[in-house]
């Protein structure tokens, strides 16, 4: 059955093609293949950066007298990650998967467990200094079951974005709005001050009614934060299974329907279109953009066309704040890597391409180019990067951030989660109603790889 | 033993044959088998029996889906595919045929549109800012945003696929009023019929067979397609829109479990055969049904 199923598969992915010539020609050049994702346009150098890679191999092996040449085809995705994900699940199935998959770090949850990818640790540990030059805790997110399987590739943090128009509309200084951060990151600031300043906007006039805060319209990482502000675990370490947690998800639930009942945001916002939801907030019309991630500084100024002096008038940024004063404030971080398939005609090859294609200077290119924070600590102190404060705070910011866990499940969660607060902004479901909702769509599907706790 | 010759019978039927056992038979048993697996992405076949048959008891959403469905077939096949595919096909042609045909022809621009522009188009008409047409005209008439896709979300899907579906009973019901025998209507407006008499007592009885046929082809139709509402809604605002075959799409390719969505597929599959068998039945397709059409005209 399995066969039938895969050659039905392989068919399709014949039809759709995996882009470029592969294996190793009669020259003895190997030919790889590899797929990135964006969506992001600004992310393209996650493309251009593994076709320098190749080339600057290329350069290593004929200096040291290697007769081995690569070639390689890169396709950028410009989709957003689910399906991109989809794309590679049947093109792993059919045979017809990249030599080198890039990808948010889930990928290594989702295609380490059956086999597509090649364990690094031995090309590391046979490399300690290239190894040991990036930050360390992007390795655990490279993971699974302790064994690393991808190369970072960028990284980001999840925050939110604040207008400055609105708050100065309601009596904020300028030195009180910079200050915003750093009271937040003090736990001065929780969630529930966060919807209070909504509900002044909206009530002064600041901002119009359901004009207070914006989130994303889809599901995705970011619902995970405020389980975790709201001081959940999301990962056994023991067992592996994800973990729900019945306290912070209905913390969480209840603050979206606060937020609803208040008239702070639309009940439709799922409906919205991020075109809108961008424009909105970038017009100053919106206070807060709450599911905000570093690239977004860029996509705004892409968009709609604004300068960095532009920027830093309208726009300024905080941590996601803790749902308890006094607690520190959170973020999911979203690395993306680059790992070798089983089946790439030369593992050690796709390696290195893999290895040249994040050099410090290459690294911290894609960092500015794209609002992505660089993956080596090298890069981090180089100058460009340095230069540019936007970058330095975001990598400041990664002292309250937190990785998904790599389970192939994860998605799920995170869609049975989002559905759970669409329930509730839409007035279906009260947040106790959807909190039932989660739990028992949770159980039915999610099986043993969960455990809801209290 | 002597092969005889294929028969030429066979020989013409054989590109079809094959064509049915390669694209409906053969997908038709691999889902079958399927569905008593637990296959997810790993692609393993691992059989668990009638196990995958009785899940969709135990999942919460099951029943809201099979309603949903129930409602979304009804209310789009009665009020849309058919009713309005009637009202156009019997209004245009009871105005001169050119303005008739542009009319027809506009109507069909929908069908022939890709979907993904189609539901842009309709993004466009109702974004819930002010940016949506439907809320710039009403904000110029002094009226509030209104959020029709969070709140009126069946209201849209059934308009959004309606105008599509309606189509294509227009063009087989405009066929077969055009077919009507002139001397019927001359007859009748001889006898003094009013308009509405002669669609009630002339045109509708002629057209009920392809009526019949309409009705089951774009139920099974329905039954089966989503992609207008995956595009539009995803099935939301919180499963108001969520439809079996979308439900089905959403288990085996969102979250990879092909054997439950197999499994669904296998619910879905029997809910057209049976609502085939009630159809062909009920409209009598067996042939009595087509000879028993008479049109009677009151005096």
């Amino acid at each position: 059955m399995r066969a039938i199923v895969l050659l039905a598969l392989a068919a399709c992915a014949g039809s759709c093609g995996t882009g470029g010539e592969r294996g190793v020609d009669e020259g003895g050049v190997v030919h790889l293949v590899g797929w990135v994702t964006g969506p992001e346009p600004s992310a393209f150098a996650r493309k251009t950066n593994l076709i320098e890679g190749a080339r600057r191999l290329n350069r290593e092996l004929a200096e040291s007298g290697d007769p081995r040449r690569v070639a390689i085809d890169v396709d950028f995705n410009t989709t957003s990650h689910d399906p991109y994900v989809k794309k590679l699940v049947f093109a792993f199935a059919s045979g017809r998967g990249p030599d080198i998959a890039c990808g948010g770090h889930e990928i290594v949850g989702q295609f380490a467990p059956p086999g597509y990818l090649v364990p690094l640790d031995d090309y590391l540990a046979a490399r300690p200094a290239f190894k040991s030059d990036f930050f360390p805790v992007l390795w655990a997110a490279m993971s699974w079951r302790g064994v690393v399987y991808a190369v970072p590739q960028d990284n980001e943090v999840r925050l939110a974005y604040i207008g400055k128009k609105p708050l100065r509309a309601l009596g904020w200084s300028d030195a009180e709005i910079d200050g915003l951060s750093d009271s937040v990151e003090r736990g001065e600031l929780s969630l529930d001050d966060m919807a209070e300043l909504v509900d002044k906007a909206v009530a002064s006039g600041a901002v119009k009614a359901e004009r207070g805060l914006y989130h994303r319209n889809r599901s995705g990482f970011d619902w995970l934060e405020f389980l975790l502000a709201y001081g959940a675990r999301l990962e056994d370490p023991g067992s592996g299974r994800l973990v729900l947690s019945r306290r912070a998800t209905l913390a969480t639930l209840r603050l979206f329907d606060r937020l609803v009942a208040h008239r702070a945001m639309p009940p439709g916002m799922t409906s919205y279109t991020e075109r809108t939801i961008y424009q909105n907030f970038v017009d100053g019309e919106v206070l807060i953009w709450l599911t905000g991630g570093s690239w977004h500084k860029l996509e705004f100024q892409g968009a709609f066309d604004i300068s960095d002096a532009e920027f830093r008038d309208r726009i300024a940024y905080f941590p996601i704040p803790s749902g308890r004063r006094g607690q520190p404030p959170v973020s999911v971080s979203h690395p993306f890597g680059c790992a070798v398939a089983a089946t790439a005609p030369d593992r050690e090859l796709a390696f290195r391409v893999i290895e040249r294609a994040i050099d410090p200077d290459l690294d911290v290119g894609h960092a500015i180019k794209s609002s992505h924070l660089v993956v080596r600590k090298s890069s981090s102190e180089s100058g460009p990067y340095q230069a540019d404060p936007f970058l330095r705070d975001m990598i400041d910011l990664l002292r309250f951030t937190h990785f998904a866990p790599n389970h192939a499940k994860l998605t799920r969660l995170q869609r049975i989660l989002f559905d759970g607060i669409r329930g509730v902004e839409v007035g279906v479901l009260s947040p106790e109603e959807a909190l039932d909702f989660v739990v028992r769509v949770c159980q039915a599907r999610m099986g043993e790889d969960l455990v809801i706790e209290d | 033993m002597a092969i005889s010759r294929p028969r030429p019978w066979m020989i013409l039927l054989a590109p079809a044959a094959l064509l049915i056992v390669l694209f409906y038979l053969l997908p038709a048993v691999v889902n079958l088998a399927l569905a008593f697996s637990d296959m997810d992405y790993t692609f393993d076949f691992r059989f668990v029996g009638g196990e995958s048959l009785v899940r969709p008891l135990a999942d919460p959403m099951f029943g809201r889906v099979l309603r949903n469905t129930a409602v979304y077939v009804v209310t789009t096949l009665t009020l849309m595919n058919v009713g309005v595919g009637v009202l156009l096909a019997v209004l245009t042609t009871e105005i001169p045929d050119r303005v008739g045909g542009a009319f027809r022809m506009l109507w069909l621009l929908p069908r022939a549109t890709p979907s993904v522009v189609y539901v842009l188009m309709w993004f466009f008409l109702l974004d819930p800012t002010d940016y949506g047409l439907v809320n710039k005209v009403a904000g110029a008439l002094g009226g509030e945003n209104y959020d029709l896709l969070s709140q009126r979300p069946w209201l849209v899907v059934v308009l959004l696929n309606g105008c599509v579906g309606a189509s294509m009973g227009m063009v087989i019901f405009t066929a077969a009023i055009k077919s009507i025998p002139p001397q019927l209507m001359m007859a009748a407006r001889v006898d003094g019929a009013s308009a509405w008499q002669r669609i009630r007592h002339v045109t509708l009885p002629s057209i009920a067979w392809p009526i019949m046929f309409v009705t089951t082809y774009q139920t099974l139709s329905l039954l089966t397609s989503y992609e207008y509402i995956l595009l539009a809604t995803d099935g939301g605002p919180f499963y108001q829109t969520e439809v079996l075959p979308l439900y089905i799409f959403h288990n085996a390719i969102n979250d990879f479990e092909f054997g439950y969505g197999a499994a669904l597929s296998i619910g879905l599959m029997a809910i057209g055969t049976l609502l085939a068998l009630i159809y062909w039945r009920v409209f009598r397709f067996g042939g009595r049904g087509a000879a028993a059409q008479r049109i009677e005209v009151e005096s």
